[in-house]
This record gives structure tokens, C-alpha cells and sequence, in this order.
């Protein structure tokens, strides 16, 4: 196993230990051997790293107290909260890993202005179910319960409203700067002179700075409290499901279904990764299943045969007569695209993937059915936006790259419409043994490869940053105003430095 | 243990579907908040061993025993996976590193291993408590149920009606039985959790030959413990000749039948504490139920966390020995969502989860009378 050591400076964090065991106290401060391995990596096979300290802060006096102190000493500061799978929170640079699945207080429901306020531990089953008799929803992807819903939301990736325009969850924002100083953003910003302000607006009289804290990764503060939109349960949550025998057809479809505002949200998935939920979550043994032999022996670019090729997920929402209104015009504009209604027969013929399409688009939960497909081992998570005519070939492109590099097992994929078809978020997943070192270093090739290809080949771009690929200093000005930004926020560069997005300096 | 994505559901009830506040499942978790004290960071620490980027030293000790092994984690888990093992895998490393198990927990393997109790107790005192009773010795005498008492009620004052009122029903229900007397050992639960595998093997094999030599049709416990380490665990060892029935079993079997029949008024409103022995490892969580429904004037009011979701007294693996304060503020937790029901009485059928609650009844002054399944049955029959 390979798990890096923290280059910190041993005295160094000794005095950093002390320092925050007087702030803090013993309870929330670690330096336990098997703590600190806990913190060393997620469930993904990237390399671990040890960090020298395990933070547990419950208030944001707490968070200030460590980022003063980290700063003053130059230790790193690596943020996490439920940190399941997301590669950023891997404390490269050693240092205090901040463990913010601690701070889980539900601060605001507001039910006039549809938004909620979370600290970062409150996780999505929590907010889920706090906010359903109230009426309203979260918005969902492909999700367990006990993820963080600020940890998700900052990131930059898909979501069950993004198909209608929806881009961020987040209204706002309430960040600490490593010398302490806390930030709110939009309407909040005036909280402190005019004490009353809600949430309700992302921006206001000044620039939106929301977005140099969202997809950070906490490299530019400490995210400490966040307004996330939420939608009403509505009288009826619909999930029609279509079917294609390509996913250029199913692209299409997306894109009129979208602009059209027939759906909230609408998704294709692969066949192969339709065939493996449906064992997963029919409690099936992977490797009992012919079905499994098919997903790895069959190119996944060829058609099943048996099923179709792509599945087009519709998540509707409103009144009862509009939604079957809708579902008759998108059965329509899906037959005259060469595709046909699903629904009934998806539920007969895969009643485990029905049952997550359901838990998730019409339930309205967050799922744990993609959790047993970790028996298999997730890859990494070849993510990348693209135009729709883009991303059909980036479809092909990937799935014959990625197969053609001789992983071990197949690689399947879920593709998300965005911004009313404007984007499109394609996730490829390939499956790595979990124990396989050999086949962690293959796919890390592959996807450093595959992100490379993507982004020259096709204009395709990527979701976030990885610490693999160097983004800042391919990105021209932007990249330049970035190091700007940076130095004059964390001029000791404390936060997450292990991710190093700013290797070379700024 | 690879293939934990660290969802954290082992740390709450998050499943879909399921409706109400989310509470909290794993008592070390809530305690001190680091993912490695949950199922899922047994999984990680397991890993980290296995690797070697983990020592089994004292560190990896402190963390790995700062759990009951409740089972609340392999009850939530969205990968199916069962902590408990691996955690207990885990612990027989340190075992084999440190010479033992960490901490005063030790002493209950030297104890069980010399004493053939873990209480270091001498032998002789074993069968103090059926002085006079006149039980047949089923190790001279063929009985149909051979009563196995356990450690915990033979030895322990406190805890000696656990085998008088299952020795007295028995006798009301006219059930052929006997005991082992004193030459009775132990089951070995403890050394089995500690992870001392070498010890526990040797008590289990020698427990199992006794067990299987007297020809009992079933051996009976009141011990949860005891029940679940016979039922589970000993067939891994060797064959076992016996069925393995624990007293809630049996005695809502006799209820059913009519060879009980309670009768007197037991003015009571009950709430009933699933210990984790008996319900999440082995499933028994409507007999003790049915005994409780079955005795006249007992009203039984529903903890929010029963059954599967039970919460944990805070007594088992040793950590009752090792870490008191954390056993304490586990069973404080318990009782205080007891007495939000407005119950007047704690009930379970456990030895171990009775003595770590009413000792926190006790030292919080809770006002809350706790019994066991068998005083109330009893009561309504004498």
C-alpha cells in the first residue's frame, strides 16, 4: 500500500499539536497512528497520504482558532467532510487534516424563500428528511445518504435540476480565511453593519465571489456554512424512462426534452451500468450473474442486443395534469427520434434499477445502491463536460480508450444534461480491483491520459481539479488572476497545498 | 474491508425510505466524532494492518477496543460488509503483538483461562448459588434441557436471579432439566471479542465436548452473550450435538403451549432494552415481547432505538472493563432515552446489559426500576 509520509517538519507539528490542544482541547484534537490513517485517503485507489494532525471542529471559533494557528506556522490545512470518494481530500502535504463532519447543525429551513442553511456535516439523509414535512426536497445525484451536503454541493458536478438551467445549489456562502476572517456572500454579505439578512440572493450590488470558493476544495478558505437551494415536493414526481439504440439519439432527445422545459432534469445511462444496478440492487452477487460476464466480456461501445443501448432517465415534477401531459409528449418526441417508452418493461425486466431510478427520481432520496458496486472497485472518475455533438464522440472516443488499454474489468458511464443541453457532464467509470496496486497505477494512467485527449481532442472539460493534471498554468489569464487571488488570501499557502494546484508557485 | 466507500451510513440511520429524525447508531462514533472509531474505520484500520502501514501497538489498541461490538454498523452498512469481524480480526492481531488484549481486559483472558471464569474467581464458588435447590447434575443424569447458567449469574451476586428465576420457571413449566454444576465453564464470549482466539479456542472446545458428552437435547441460557457464542460461533470449532436455545425463546415457546400461565397483575409500564447479543446477532427481538404482552397489567411503551436500532447498553468486548467512563456514558445515553418514554421500569433479558444499566441508573439517580424479563414473568406467576 503506498501511503506517503508528511514532509512537515516533526518539531513543527509538535508545536502545532500543542498550540491547538490548548485552543480546542484534547477531544478534538488527534494525533493517534490509526486515526490519522483513517484520514489518509478515501475509497478511491489513489495513493494515501498520512496527515500529522486530525482536527474535529464544532464551531467556526473552532475553524479560525486552527487556520490562525496553521498559518503563523505554516502547516497545512486539508479540509474534509464526509470524504468518500472526492481524491482532493487526501492530505498530500501532511499537515492537519480539518474533519468537518462534526459541524452539523440544520441552522435555517426556509420554506418561503425555498433554501436551507447546513453547517458541513449535515449529511443528505439528514437534510432530506428534515426538510420532506415541510415539503420540499434536495437536489440528488447518484449520492449516499451520509455525504456531506456542502461537501457535494461545492463541488462542480452534476445534480437532479441541472438539465432545467440550474447551476449551482449554492445561494451562498459563509468562508474563513486563513488570518480568521470569515466571509459571507451575496445577500449575507451585509450581515455584519445590518445585522437580519437572509440568504436569498447569491449576489447583490457587489461581484459574485462565490465561485472562488465553490470546486475549490477548500484552497482558497474554509467553507463553513452554506445556503442550498431546495424544491418543492410538488403533487406528483414523475421518472418515464426512454430508451435509445445510441447515445447520439439519446443526446438529442435530451436537449429538446430540456430546452422544451418538459423536465426538471434528465440523464442517459449505458446499458452496462444499467445491468450492473440492477444486480447490485436486486441483492444479487455480481459474480453469479451472467449479466456480469456480458458488462466485461462485451465491448461497451457494440449494442446489447437485448436491451438498448441508452437509457434516458425524465425526472418530472408539478401538477398531476401537466405531468402526464409531458410524459405523452416526451413518449411522442422520443418515438420520433427512434426511441421508445421503457418505463413498464425497465421495471419488469430490471426491477433493481427501477428501484434506484424510483428511490431517486420519484422518492427523492438519496440512494445507497452505488455503494455495493464497490465490490468491484470505482475507478477513478473520468469526468468531463462537453458540447452535445462533442460529447457523443467523446462517448466513443473514451469507451474504446479506456478498453483498448486493457484494464482488467470494463468501464460503463451515466451521462447528465446541463444547462438546458448546453453541456454535457459525461462520467466514464471503469471498475478497478480494490486491491490491484498494479491496476491503480494502469488507470491512473488512463484517466490522466484520457482528461489530456478529451480536452485537446474535443474541447471537453474537465469537472475539477485532481492533483494530477496542472489546470492553472494551462489557463492563461484566468490561471494568472487565480495565483493572484491566492497569494493575497493564503500567502502561506496553508489550504490544501497537497493538491497542488499551484505547484510552481504563484 | 477494501471495499468500504466510507459512506457513513454506519454511523447513522440514513437508509432511504425509512421516515423520522435520523439518530445516532454507533456509540463510539458519537462519543468522540473520528471516522475511525465507526464500522467504516475498522475497515480503514483493518486495511492499514493488513498493509503493514499500521502497527498493532497501543495507539491502534486504544481505538480498535473503544467498541462493544453492538453491530449497529453491520446492521446500516450499504455494502453488507460486518465490521464486527473485521474488527475483531483486527484485535487478534494486537493480541498477538501486545501478548493480550490491551488494558485491564487482559485479566479476563488470564482469569478465563485459569479459572475457567472471567472473573478470577475459584471454581468452587460456581455453584454457590444453587445451594439447596436440588438441580440435577446433567453431567451424571440424562436431561432433556441441560440449563447453561454462564459466569455472569453463577458469580455474580447482582446477578444471580438470572439463574434462580430461569431454574424456578423451568421447574413451573415441569421441563426434565439440569445444570452442569460446578463443573460448568465458560463460553468463552469474552476471550472470543477481546480477540484472544488462541484462549477462546481452547475453552470452546473443551465447553463444547462437556456440552456434547451429556446428551442434552438443548442446552438453555439466559446469558446473551453465552447464546450467541454457543449458537454462532462454536459450530465454526467443532460439530455441536445440541440446540442451542436461549430463556426468552423457551419460555415464550412454553407460553405459547400453556405450560405457563401468568395470571397475576403486574401493575407496570415497562420499556424493553433489545440486547445487541440477542436481537441484532441473532434475531430475537418479538420473544421477549410476547412474554412481556403475555403478563397482565404490563404495559410496554417502545423505545425510539429498538429492535434493530437498538442502541447499546455499553457493557460488551471488554469495554465495561477497559473503558468504564465510555461504558458509562453509553449506558447513560440508553437510559436516558428509557426514561423518555415515561416508563416506569427498564426491562432486557441480558446479564451484562442489566448490570451496565442499572449501575447508571444508580449513579445518575434515574428512578427507573430495571429488571429482567424473567423477574416480571415471574411475579405474574407466584
Amino acid at each position: 500500500m503506498n501511503v506517503l509520509t508528511s514532509p512537515v517538519d516533526s518539531r513543527v507539528v509538535e508545536r502545532a499539536r500543542e498550540e491547538l490542544l490548548e485552543a480546542l482541547g484534547e477531544e478534538k484534537v488527534s494525533t493517534n497512528k490509526a486515526v490519522l490513517f483513517t484520514y489518509s485517503g478515501t475509497a478511491l485507489p489513489l495513493p494515501k497520504a498520512m496527515p500529522d494532525i486530525v482536527v474535529r471542529p464544532s464551531t467556526v471559533e473552532d475553524v479560525q482558532a486552527v487556520l490562525r494557528i496553521a498559518d503563523r506556522l505554516v502547516v497545512p490545512v486539508t479540509p474534509v467532510s464526509s470524504g468518500t470518494l472526492e481524491p482532493s481530500v487526501i492530505p498530500r502535504a501532511g499537515g492537519i487534516v480539518l474533519d468537518m463532519y462534526g459541524m452539523d447543525r440544520i441552522l435555517e429551513i426556509n420554506t418561503d424563500a425555498a433554501y436551507a442553511v447546513v453547517e458541513p456535516g449535515v449529511s443528505l439523509g439528514r437534510l432530506s428528511r428534515a426538510i420532506r414535512p415541510h415539503g420540499f426536497r434536495v437536489t440528488l445525484g447518484s449520492y449516499p445518504p451520509g455525504n456531506s451536503v456542502l461537501g457535494n454541493y461545492h463541488l462542480k458536478g452534476n445534480g437532479s435540476h441541472r438539465a432545467s438551467g440550474i447551476d449551482s445549489e449554492v445561494l451562498g456562502l459563509e468562508v474563513v480565511l486563513p488570518d480568521g476572517t470569515i466571509v459571507r456572500t451575496g445577500s449575507k454579505a451585509f450581515e455584519d453593519s445590518i445585522p437580519g439578512q437572509s440568504w436569498h440572493a447569491p449576489w447583490g450590488p457587489l461581484p459574485d465571489l462565490r465561485g472562488i470558493f465553490l470546486n475549490a476544495c477548500g484552497t482558497f478558505g474554509i467553507i463553513t456554512k452554506m445556503a442550498t437551494r431546495i424544491y418543492p415536493l410538488n403533487d406528483v414526481q414523475a421518472l418515464p424512462v426512454m430508451g435509445f439504440d445510441n447515445f447520439a439519439d439519446a443526446v438529442e432527445f435530451m436537449k429538446v426534452a430540456a430546452r422544451a422545459n418538459l423536465v426538471e432534469h434528465c440523464v442517459t445511462w449505458h446499458w452496462g451500468l444499467a445491468t450492473i444496478m440492477n444486480i447490485l440492487a436486486s441483492g444479487g452477487n455480481m459474480a453469479d450473474s451472467s449479466d456480469y460476464l456480458k458488462i466485461f466480456t462485451t465491448e461497451p461501445w457494440q449494442h446489447p442486443g437485448d436491451r438498448p443501448y441508452s437509457l434516458t432517465l425524465n425526472l418530472m415534477t408539478g401538477f398531476d395534469e401537466d405531468v402526464e401531459t409531458h410524459t405523452r409528449t416526451l413518449e411522442k418526441i422520443a418515438v420520433g427520434m427512434g426511441g421508445k417508452p421503457m418505463t413498464e418493461e425497465i421495471k419488469e425486466r430490471f426491477p433493481g434499477t427501477w428501484d434506484y431510478f424510483e428511490t431517486y427520481g420519484i422518492r427523492h432520496e438519496p440512494c445507497i445502491h452505488f455503494m455495493k458496486g464497490f465490490g468491484m472497485g470505482y475507478g477513478l472518475m473520468h469526468i468531463m463536460f462537453a458540447e452535445p455533438r462533442k460529447v457523443v464522440e467523446l462517448e466513443r472516443f473514451g469507451l474504446e480508450f479506456i478498453w483498448n488499454r486493457g484494464l482488467q474489468y470494463g468501464t460503463t458511464y451515466y451521462s447528465h444534461c446541463t444547462d438546458q443541453g448546453r453541456s454535457f457532464f459525461l462520467r466514464l467509470t471503469p471498475f478497478v480491483d480494490p486491491v490491484d496496486e498494479a491496476e491503480h497505477e494502469k488507470a491512473l494512467g488512463i484517466y490522466r491520459d484520457y482528461i489530456d485527449e478529451g480536452m485537446r481532442r474535443y474541447g471537453a472539460t474537465p469537472i475539477r481539479y485532481d492533483g494530477v493534471h496542472n489546470y492553472v498554468e494551462k489557463a492563461g489569464g484566468f490561471g494568472d488572476l487565480m495565483k493572484r487571488i491566492k497569494k493575497a488570501v493564503d500567502p502561506n499557502n496553508i489550504l490544501n497545498p497537497g493538491l497542488k494546484m499551484y505547484e510552481g508557485g504563484w | 474491508m477494501y471495499t468500504c466507500p466510507k459512506c457513513k451510513i454506519c454511523t447513522g440511520n440514513l437508509h432511504p425510505g425509512e421516515t423520522g429524525e435520523v439518530f445516532n447508531v454507533c456509540p463510539a462514533y458519537t462519543r468522540y466524532g473520528f471516522f475511525t472509531y465507526a464500522g467504516g474505520g475498522k475497515c480503514y484500520i483493518a486495511q492499514g494492518l493488513r498493509e503493514g502501514a499500521l502497527e498493532p501497538d497501543e495507539d491502534l489498541a486504544d481505538v480498535l477496543y473503544h467498541c462493544t461490538l453492538c453491530g449497529s454498523c453491520a446492521e446500516q452498512c450499504a455494502t453488507d460488509q460486518d465490521p464486527r469481524d473485521i474488527a475483531r480480526l483486527a484485535r487478534r492481531e494486537v493480541v498477538k503483538a501486545l501478548g493480550g488484549p490491551p488494558g485491564d481486559s487482559r485479566t479476563i483472558v488470564k482469569s478465563t483461562l485459569n479459572y475457567r471464569n472471567p472473573y478470577q474467581q475459584p471454581k468452587a464458588l460456581r455453584y454457590r448459588w444453587a445451594k439447596g435447590k436440588g438441580i440435577k447434575d446433567a453431567a451424571k443424569e440424562k436431561v432433556e434441557t441441560l440449563f447453561y447458567v454462564g459466569c455472569t449469574a453463577a458469580m455474580i451476586p447482582e446477578r444471580t436471579h438470572f439463574a434462580l428465576n430461569t431454574v424456578r420457571l423451568l421447574e413451573l413449566a415441569g421441563e426434565d432439566f439440569g445444570t452442569l454444576g460446578q463443573k460448568e465453564i465458560c463460553c468463552g464470549a469474552t476471550t472470543f471479542n477481546l480477540g484472544a482466539q488462541e484462549a477462546f479456542r481452547e475453552i470452546a472446545a473443551e465447553n463444547n465436548e462437556m456440552l456434547n458428552s451429556t446428551g442434552a437435547k438443548r442446552v438453555l441460557t439466559s446469558c446473551a452473550g453465552c447464546y450467541s457464542v454457543l449458537k454462532h460461533e462454536y459450530p465454526k470449532i467443532a460439530r455441536r450435538d445440541y440446540e442451542v436455545v436461549h430463556v426468552v425463546e423457551y419460555l415464550d415457546h412454553l407460553l405459547s403451549e400453556g405450560r405457563l400461565e401468568p395470571k397475576n397483575e403486574v401493575d407496570l409500564t415497562v420499556t424493553y432494552h433489545d440486547p445487541c447479543h440477542l436481537g441484532r446477532y441473532s434475531g430475537l427481538y418479538d420473544a421477549p415481547r410476547n412474554i412481556l404482552a403475555a403478563i397482565p397489567g404490563v404495559e410496554l411503551i417502545e423505545m425510539t432505538r429498538n429492535r434493530e436500532k437498538s442502541w447499546c447498553c455499553g457493557a460488551g468486548a471488554g469495554v465495561k472493563t477497559n473503558y468504564p467512563d465510555f461504558a458509562e456514558w453509553v449506558g447513560t445515553q440508553r437510559v436516558d432515552e428509557a426514561k423518555e418514554t415515561g416508563a416506569g421500569a427498564l426491562v432486557s433479558a441480558c446479564p451484562f446489559c442489566e448490570g451496565n444499566l442499572a449501575d447508571v441508573v444508580k449513579a445518575t439517580d434515574a428512578g427507573m426500576q430495571v429488571y429482567d424479563v424473567t423477574d416480571l414473568l415471574l411475579k405474574s406467576l407466584e
